[in-house]
């Protein structure tokens, strides 16, 4: 057996994680559902779609390694004495926070539709077609009332944030020793840097707060905003993929 | 099993925890770690399983570096901390999660001595348990693990009494030639009988560490009438069945060992004893 690497071991580890997560993952579940499902009922809600599920996976991501800033980190004892290789950690880590994540959204989102369309059915209203083009690399259109300006959104659009401000999540816990104080200021601080730094253009949290923004499916992306988006998705998963990089070494090092 | 080279240890900038840390322990043994509160004898497990690194010196646990935490290290080792985490598994979803990781784990074993600690049912969640059953769980499940190191802080704490002799009776029962169990506690009456070898921290190093053979053959334990403090005398404290000393073994004389008695001598006497001993 490989000493850094065995896929049997690694089995085992996402099983032991998602028996210590589930009910954080519960929560996390019923809460994107419940999302969508407000968000597609036509209730207003004046939260920019990828914003909001940028936060869920950054909560979501932050929950997994918690023990680690605990005044007795009791878990982390139990977590660290596992028989598995610091590879198969962040991997499992990286598997869950981003890959079972997405999951989660397109399950909900599906999930979330086919309700609207009950919704719809059971009030006697028009009934909408199911709209898939989120989760299609098409993506659906997302319109800014306040800005008047349009953006295309999808789950292949999304990924790339998703890998990048996941890794961001882990990685303040990992730095965080038993002092909460900290990273409580560490969250906001990664946060800046995500949409300061790297994203300075739609700084999307605040307008998420003060704007809405509706969706429209009807409109096919032009040629150039798909580059445009899969450029920016690229260079997402290769800081992504970098700051896991980080997060690896930062958890060969971790002590209690 | 365990060689300890000159490592030192600090928490922080200016507190020193452990400083020029010598120490051998070998397969077959059950070994005590005695000291005060604060002294480093939890630290000390945490550095040989590889959950904190030393600042200076070197660490081989059974063949690795800790610092490591490669798989094939770990899964030849259980620590069992003083307090436990919050489980919410059942025992018998706890032992599905947590035992495929170890290969040489016995499920035959672990109900047995499930048993033995009048644990009955599997199907109990772990954090609806007190302490001292969720303990016997742990306990038991290390045990079943058959892993080569054993690391037992405060295993006793939270135990009924009952279950301390059951505790005595199923780790002298558990122990083989090829595994080692070191126990940290400060409840030296229950390792009385059990141990086979003793290490005692004081000052944030090790400052005694002798087979149980060889303590009883170097030293005299005894109860005298009267506080007569001949030259062999080490150390003696009045107690309701006169004065019980530790007396330099000078005519091969057998006594029975005082584990607690060992303690307060090797404490209040730390030269006297290391000359005896060298």
């Amino acid at each position: 057996m490989n000493s850094s690497f065995s896929l049997q071991r690694l089995i085992l580890l996402i099983k032991w994680q998602f028996t210590d997560k589930q009910f954080r993952t519960t929560q996390l579940f019923i809460g994107v559902v419940l999302y969508f499902i407000f968000y597609y009922t036509s209730i207003k809600i004046n939260f920019d779609y990828s914003v909001s599920l940028l936060l869920f996976g950054f909560l979501f991501a932050s929950y997994q390694f918690t023990f680690f800033f605990a005044r007795q980190p009791l878990l982390a004892t139990n977590y660290l004495l596992i028989p598995v290789s610091t590879l198969e950690r962040t991997i499992t880590s990286f598997l869950l926070s981003n890959v079972y994540y997405l999951i989660i959204i397109v399950t909900t989102y599906a999930l979330a539709n086919l309700s609207e369309s009950l919704i719809s059915m059971l009030l006697g209203r028009i009934q909408a077609p199911i709209n898939w083009d989120f989760i299609s690399i098409k993506g659906i259109r997302v319109h800014s009332s306040i800005e008047g300006t349009y953006n295309y959104l999808s789950i292949w659009s999304l990924s790339g944030k998703i890998v990048f401000i996941q890794a961001l999540a882990i990685l303040t816990q990992f730095l965080v020793k038993k002092d909460l104080i900290r990273s409580v200021i560490l969250f906001p601080v990664f946060l800046l840097i995500y949409f300061l730094v790297i994203n300075p253009d739609s700084f999307l949290i605040f307008r998420s707060i003060i704007g809405s923004s509706n969706l429209d499916s009807n409109v096919t992306i032009p040629g150039i905003i798909t580059v445009v988006k899969n450029t920016e998705t690229y260079i997402y998963l290769l800081l992504g993929l970098i700051a896991w990089r980080i997060n690896y070494s930062v958890l060969s090092n971790k002590q209690l | 099993m365990i060689k300890i080279d000159n490592v030192e240890f600090t928490y922080k900038k200016n507190t020193q925890l452990l400083s020029g840390l010598n120490l051998e322990l070998f397969a077959g043994h059950i070994h005590g770690l005695l000291g005060k509160n604060g002294e480093g004898k939890s630290t000390l497990l945490k550095l040989i399983s590889g959950l904190v690194f030393p600042n200076s010196g070197v660490i081989n646990t059974i063949g690795f570096n800790p610092i490591k935490r490669k798989p094939e290290m770990l899964r030849e080792i259980f620590f069992l901390p003083e307090e436990l985490p919050q489980i919410l598994l059942t025992i018998e979803k706890y032992e599905k999660i947590y035992a495929p990781f170890y290969p040489n784990f016995n499920s035959e074993q672990f109900d047995t001595y499930l048993k033995e600690f009048e644990v009955y049912s599997k199907l109990d969640k772990m954090d609806k348990l007190s302490q001292g059953q969720k303990k016997k769980v742990l306990i038991a499940f290390g045990l079943a693990t058959n892993t080569k190191l054993l690391l037992m802080d405060e295993p006793t704490n939270g135990l009924d009494i009952p279950s301390k002799a059951q505790f005595r009776r199923m780790v002298a029962a558990a122990i083989t030639e090829e595994r080692c169990l070191v126990i940290s506690t400060h409840q030296v009456r229950d390792l009385d009988s059990l141990i086979d070898g003793i290490i005692i921290m004081e000052g944030h190093e090790i400052v005694f560490n002798q087979p149980i053979e060889n303590i009883t053959n170097k030293l005299l334990f005894k109860v005298s009438e009267n506080n007569e403090k001949d030259e062999t005398v080490i150390y003696s404290e009045n107690t309701i069945h006169g004065f019980c000393q530790v007396c330099e073994n000078k005519n091969n004389k057998d006594s029975r060992l005082d584990i607690e008695l060992l303690f307060n001598a090797v404490v209040s006497d730390k030269k006297r004893i290391k000359q005896l001993f060298n």
